[in-house]
C-alpha cells in the first residue's frame, strides 16, 4: 500500500471513526484521538482515572467501531491468573484434561480496575500482552489478532490498590486520562439517551482486516533525519534532566517513535512532524518516567511538558 | 551516610569552605600560632551555621573581629603591609568574610579571593610540590565554581571534578604563552618583597670556632655547577667566596678591605670552564673555582680575588666562569697587605704566637716553615671532627693547638693562619666550599651546605698567594673525597649522612636533577634566559615591546579562539539551504512580533503567524510546506528552493488592520 497516495483518505477513514466515538463519548476529542493512537500503533492503553468518566465507555465504543470482539474482566483482589488466561478442565466423556479459553482470548479486552487485582494476576495478563500468547500445560495458545487491552487504573491514593511497578507500566505504550466532561459536553450527556443502547446502535466503520492494514501502514511513515535528531534529542534531555531519576530507556524511545508515526497517520500524513511527537510525547513518557526525590511535589505530565518546551525543534 | 555526604556536596557554602581550606593549608605554618585557631573557630562556626540557623554572627561581631584580626597581625608582625603580614591579614580577613557569605555573589568572590591567594604561596617557596598543589587547588577552585553555577542541579561530583580538570587543562596552553613571552624586565619591580630578617642558612661573614662545624649539619644545595668538559679532580675543588684578613684572638673577619688594585693572575694549562647556578642566599658574594680568569658581566671582581656583584643575591642566579687551576699570583707585596696579613692581635694566644716565632729562627725559609707545620698537624695527634670540645678563655687557639687538639676545618685553618704570622709569613683565612657531589642522573655538581669549608693562604716571595689547606694534611679523605670519609667511624653523624642509604640517595639524584631542571628554566626564566630564548627562536634580539606585542597576540587569539567555538556552538552551522531559508523567514517574523519559539514545529507556528498575519496564510503555509517536504519528507528540489526563496521575500509584514 502507497500511503502517500492514500493518506488523505485513511485520515478521512480515521476522523470518521473518531467522530462515531465523539458522539459517545462527549467533548473528548484529544483523548479519543491518542487511544486511536495507540490502537494503530499496536500497543495497549491504560486509562487511569476515577471511577464513572466513561473509561470503559470508552473501550466498549472502540471495540464497536472497530468491529471486534470484546470482552470485560473486573479485576478484583481475589481474581486469579487463571480466571484470566483460562483453565483445563477434566472431561469425563473424552476422558481428557480440555482447555477452556478465559476471557483473554479476545480481540479487545478492557481489564478493569487492574490495579485492584494482585501482583500475580497482573503479571499473567501483562505477559500475555508482552508475548501475544498464553502458555499453558506447556501449550502456547496465540491470542487473537488484532489484540488490543484496555486496562483501567483507579489513582493509586485511593484504598485497596495494587500500584503496578514502574517496569509493568512500561508494558503499556500509552497512558492516558480522561478527566471531567466540561459543562456543555456534560449537558449533552444527560440530555442524550442510553449510552449501552447508543453503543450497539453504532456502525462498524473499519473492519479489522483493514486495522491490520492500518497497523502495517503506520510501519511505513517517513521519519527524516531531522526529525531522528529532534527525538533523540528529547530522549537525551530526559536522561540528563535533574527533574527525573532516570531518563527514556530505549523502548521508551521506540514506542515513542511508534506513536507520533501512527498520530501523523491519523491526521493524514506519511511522514511525521515534531508536532506529532510532542502532542503523543506526555502520553507515551510520563508513565515511564520517576520523578527525582527533589522535585516530588511537580506533576510529572507538567514535567515532561516543560521537557518538549526545553528541546528545539 | 551517602546521601547525606550528596546533600552536603551539593551545599555552596561546603563548597566554599572546601576550597578555601585548601587555600589556606600551606601558608599555616608560617602564621602566628593564634591565626590558625581562630580560622578553624570560623570555619566550625559556618559550617555549623549550614544546619543551625543560631550560629550566624551579626555583622557587628564580625566587625569586632576584624579589628581584633589587625591589631594581632600588627602587634606580630610590627605592620601589615609586607608578605608576611599583608598575606596573613588577608587570609583571616577572608574567613570573616566567609562568615558573612550568605549569597551566590558572596560565594564567587570567596572563589576570586582565593585564587588570588593561591598565588601569594609563591612568594615564598616556588618549588614543584608548592607549584603541583596549587595546580590541585585551582581545579577544586574551578569545581567549586562550576557547583555554584550550576545550583540545585549541580552535576555528579565525578562529572564536576572532569570539567574541573579539563577547564585548567585547557588553560594550561595560555599559562605557558604568557610564562614565556612575558616581557622579564632586569630591574627592582620584578623582586620579591623581601622581609628583613629571613634567615637563610649559608656561609657567615666571619667566622669562630664552631661555625662551620654548624653549618654542616644543613644538607641544602648552596649552589650547582655544571662543567663544559670533564670536572677537575675532588681536591681541586675549592669554592672561594670571601677572605678574611683580621683576626682578634677567637674571630677572623674580613674587616676593612684595602684600595689596591687587583693583581695580576697568571694562569697555566687549559681554563676550566663551567657555569653556576647559584640559591639565593641575600649576599652579595659569587662563588668561584680557585681562580677565576675574569668575572662575569656586571660582576666585581675585588683585589683578593672574590667576585662581588651589586645587588644581594635574592633570586636564583645563573653566571658562567673560567678558571685556571694552575696559577700563580705574580706581584709585589703591597704595604697594606704585609701589616694586614702579618697582624697578631696583642696578648692573645701567646703560647702559639711562640711557636710560630720560633719556627722563624729553626727554618731559614718559608716554604719550609709551612712545610713544617703542616708536618706538625699530620704527624702529632691531631684529630678531625665534627663535634670538637669547645675552647673558652682568651686563648682559643692556644687551647686547641696544645690541649684539645681536636678540631674542625675552621680550627686548624685558623690556627695555621695565625702561626704563619708569627712566624712572619703574611697569611689570611679563606672561606668557602670545598667539593660537592656529581649527580649521575645529570652530570650536575651539586655543592651543599654540608661542604663549607675553611682553608689559608699564605705570601711565599717568587710564587705569590698559594693556597694551603691544612685539614689536608689532617684528614686527606675530607679533600680527595667527601666530609662522610673524613670522619672516624664512631662519630656522630649528621641526619642525612645517615640516611644515605643507595636506594634513597638514588631517588635523591634522580629529584635532584628533576629539580634542578625546575630551577633553571622555571624559577630561574629571567631576563637572560628569555632572551636567549627570543634568540634561538627568531634569530635576533627580541625588544620587550615587541614581547609585549607578541604577549597580547596570543592573547588576543586565544580569546578570539573562545569567542568562535562559544559562537559556533551555540549557532551551529547550518549547511541545509531550506532550514536556511527558514531560519530567515522565522527570524523575519520575530522582529515583526511573531518569535518562534525553541520547542515549536513548523505547523503550530504557520497557524500563530497567521492568526497575526491573515492576509499572509496562504504563503506562510506555502512556504512551511516546502519546508516541511524538504526537512520532514525528505524532498527537496531546486525551484521549490527559489520558490521559497521568493515567497519570504515577497512576504507582506505590515500588520493586518483588522
Amino acid at each position: 500500500m502507497n500511503i502517500s497516495n492514500q493518506a488523505t483518505q485513511i485520515r478521512d477513514t480515521l476522523q470518521q471513526a473518531g467522530n462515531s466515538i465523539g458522539q459517545i463519548i462527549l467533548g473528548k476529542r484529544r483523548q479519543i484521538d491518542l487511544a486511536l493512537t495507540c490502537l494503530l500503533a499496536g500497543g495497549h492503553l491504560l486509562i487511569e482515572d476515577l471511577p464513572g468518566v466513561g473509561k470503559t465507555t470508552l473501550a466498549l465504543t472502540l471495540a464497536r467501531t472497530f468491529g471486534l470482539d470484546f470482552r470485560r474482566v473486573q479485576f478484583t483482589s481475589d481474581l486469579l491468573p487463571a480466571d484470566v488466561t483460562g483453565i483445563s478442565i477434566y472431561d469425563a466423556t473424552s476422558q481428557q484434561f480440555k482447555f477452556h479459553p478465559g476471557p483473554i482470548f479476545t480481540q479487545v479486552l478492557l481489564a478493569d480496575e487492574i490495579n485492584r487485582t494482585t501482583p500475580k494476576t497482573q503479571s499473567a495478563l501483562l505477559e500475555a500482552m508482552e508475548e501475544n500468547q498464553v502458555t499453558q500445560d506447556g501449550i502456547s495458545r496465540a491470542l487473537p489478532k488484532p489484540f488490543f487491552v484496555v486496562a483501567t487504573q483507579n489513582p493509586s491514593e485511593q484504598i485497596g490498590t495494587f500500584p503496578l511497578p514502574e517496569s509493568q507500566l512500561d508494558r503499556f505504550l500509552m497512558r492516558i486520562e480522561i478527566g471531567y466532561p466540561d459543562q456543555q459536553a456534560e449537558r449533552e450527556l444527560l440530555l442524550g439517551r442510553d449510552r449501552r443502547q447508543q453503543i450497539a446502535q453504532l456502525p462498524v466503520i473499519i473492519n479489522p482486516q483493514n486495522l491490520l492494514a492500518l497497523q502495517k501502514a503506520v510501519e511505513e511513515i517517513h521519519e527524516s533525519k531531522a526529525l531522528l535528531d529532534y527525538l533523540l534529542a528529547l530522549i537525551r534531555s530526559s536522561r540528563l534532566s535533574p527533574w527525573f531519576s532516570s531518563g527514556l530507556s530505549p523502548r521508551a524511545g521506540l514506542a515513542l517513535q511508534k506513536c507520533a508515526r501512527a498520530w501523523a497517520l491519523l491526521h493524514g500524513r506519511d511522514h511525521v512532524l515534531p508536532e506529532d511527537v510532542q502532542q503523543v510525547m506526555p502520553s507515551v513518557a510520563a508513565h515511564r518516567l520517576q520523578i527525582h526525590p527533589d522535585h516530588q511535589q511537580d506533576n510529572i505530565d507538567e514535567l515532561v511538558r516543560r521537557l518538549i518546551m526545553q528541546v528545539p525543534v | 551516610m551517602n546521601q547525606r555526604l550528596s546533600s552536603i556536596s551539593r551545599d555552596p557554602a561546603f563548597w566554599v569552605i572546601l576550597p578555601l581550606t585548601l587555600v589556606i593549608l600551606p601558608h599555616l605554618p608560617r602564621l602566628p600560632l593564634w591565626m590558625p585557631i581562630l580560622m578553624l573557630l570560623l570555619f566550625a562556626v559556618r559550617l555549623g551555621a549550614i544546619s543551625e540557623p543560631r550560629l550566624i554572627l551579626h555583622k557587628f561581631w564580625l566587625f569586632v573581629i576584624a579589628v581584633l584580626v589587625s591589631i594581632g597581625t600588627i602587634m606580630h608582625y610590627g605592620t601589615i603591609f609586607g608578605k608576611a603580614a599583608g598575606t596573613a591579614l588577608l587570609i583571616c580577613l577572608l574567613a570573616i568574610k566567609l562568615l558573612e557569605s550568605r549569597s551566590t555573589r558572596d560565594y564567587m568572590l570567596l572563589i576570586a579571593l582565593s585564587f588570588f591567594i593561591i598565588v601569594t604561596n609563591f612568594l615564598f617557596t616556588q618549588n614543584i610540590p608548592t607549584a603541583v598543589y596549587m595546580l590541585c587547588t585551582v581545579v577544586v577552585l574551578v569545581m567549586s565554581l562550576i557547583t555554584l553555577h550550576q545550583g540545585d542541579a549541580a552535576l555528579d561530583l565525578r562529572w564536576r571534578l572532569q570539567a574541573a580538570v579539563k577547564l585548567v587543562a585547557l588553560s594550561i596552553p595560555l599559562m605557558l604563552v604568557m610564562f614565556v613571552l612575558f616581557p622579564r624586565i632586569s630591574g627592582p619591580l620584578w623582586h620579591m618583597p623581601d622581609d628583613a630578617g629571613s634567615g637563610r642558612t649559608g656561609l657567615g661573614e666571619t667566622m669562630s670556632p664552631g661555625d662551620i662545624a654548624q653549618l654542616i649539619q644543613s644538607n641544602e644545595v648552596a649552589f650547582r655547577v655544571e662543567f663544559t668538559d670533564n670536572k677537575p679532580s675532588q681536591d681541586q675543588l675549592y669554592w672561594r667566596a670571601l677572605v678574611l684578613w683580621y683576626f682578634d684572638g677567637r674571630t677572623w673577619e674580613q674587616g676593612k678591605q684595602n684600595e689596591n688594585p687587583r693583581p695580576t693572575l697568571e694562569g697555566h694549562g687549559q681554563p676550566v670552564d663551567y657555569t653556576i647556578t647559584l640559591e639565593p642566599h641575600e649576599k652579595n658574594w659569587l662563588f668561584a673555582l680557585d681562580m677565576p680568569e675574569q668575572a662575569p658581566p656586571g660582576v666585581h671582581y675585588n683585589n683578593n680575588f672574590l667576585l662581588r656583584s651589586r645587588e644581594p643575591i635574592n633570586t636564583l642566579y645563573r653566571y658562567s666562569l673560567k678558571s685556571f687551576l694552575n696559577y700563580r699570583i705574580e706581584y709585589q707585596l703591597s704595604r697594606w697587605e704585609k701589616s694586614a696579613g702579618l697582624k697578631i692581635p696583642p696578648d692573645s694566644n701567646p703560647r702559639s704566637v711562640q711557636l710560630g716565632q720560633q719556627w722563624r729562627t729553626q727554618f731559614n725559609h718559608d716554604e719550609a716553615i709551612v712545610n713544617h707545620a703542616l708536618q706538625q698537624f699530620n704527624q702529632q695527634d691531631y684529630v678531625y671532627t665534627l663535634q670538637p670540645p669547645p675552647t673558652p678563655g682568651a686563648h682559643p687557639v692556644d687551647a686547641f693547638l696544645f690541649n684539645t687538639r681536636r678540631g674542625f676545618c675552621e680550627h686548624y685553618a685558623g690556627s695555621f693562619t695565625l702561626l704563619m704570622r708569627a712566624a712572619g709569613i703574611p697569611a689570611r683565612v679563606v672561606l668557602g666550599y670545598q667539593g660537592g657531589m656529581i649527580n649521575p642522573v645529570n652530570q650536575v655538581l651539586s655543592v651543599r651546605q654540608s661542604d663549607a669549608h675553611a682553608w689559608a693562604e699564605v705570601w711565599l716571595p717568587e710564587r705569590g698567594w698559594v693556597r694551603v689547606d691544612p685539614t689536608a694534611a689532617i684528614a686527606p679523605q675530607r679533600v680527595e673525597r667527601n666530609l662522610d670519609s673524613a670522619l672516624a667511624a664512631d662519630e656522630i653523624r649528621p641526619l642525612y649522612m645517615q640516611l644515605d642509604n643507595s636506594v634513597l640517595k638514588h631517588l635523591r639524584f634522580y629529584w635532584d636533577a628533576v629539580d634542578n631542571r625546575w630551577k633553571q628554566w622555571v624559577i630561574g626564566y629571567g631576563p637572560k634566559l628569555q632572551q636567549q630564548l627570543m634568540r634561538a627562536l627568531f634569530n635576533r634580539e627580541i625588544h620587550y615591546s615587541e614581547l609585549t606585542f607578541m604577549l597580547m597576540a596570543a592573547v588576543g587569539f586565544v580569546a578570539l579562539m573562545i569567542a568562535w567555538l562559544s559562537f559556533k556552538s551555540r549557532a551551529p552551522k547550518e549547511t541545509d539551504p531550506v532550514q536556511k531559508l527558514y531560519l530567515q523567514f522565522c527570524d523575519r517574523l520575530a522582529k515583526r512580533g511573531v518569535a518562534r519559539n525553541i520547542s515549536e514545529g513548523p505547523v503550530d507556528f504557520a497557524s500563530r503567524a497567521a492568526q497575526l498575519y491573515p492576509s499572509q496564510q496562504h504563503a506562510i503555509d506555502l512556504i512551511t510546506k516546502i519546508y516541511i517536504n524538504s526537512r520532514y519528507r525528505s524532498r527537496t528540489s531546486t525551484d521549490q528552493t527559489e520558490k521559497m526563496q521568493s515567497l519570504i521575500r515577497n512576504l507582506n509584514y505590515s500588520p493586518d488592520k483588522s
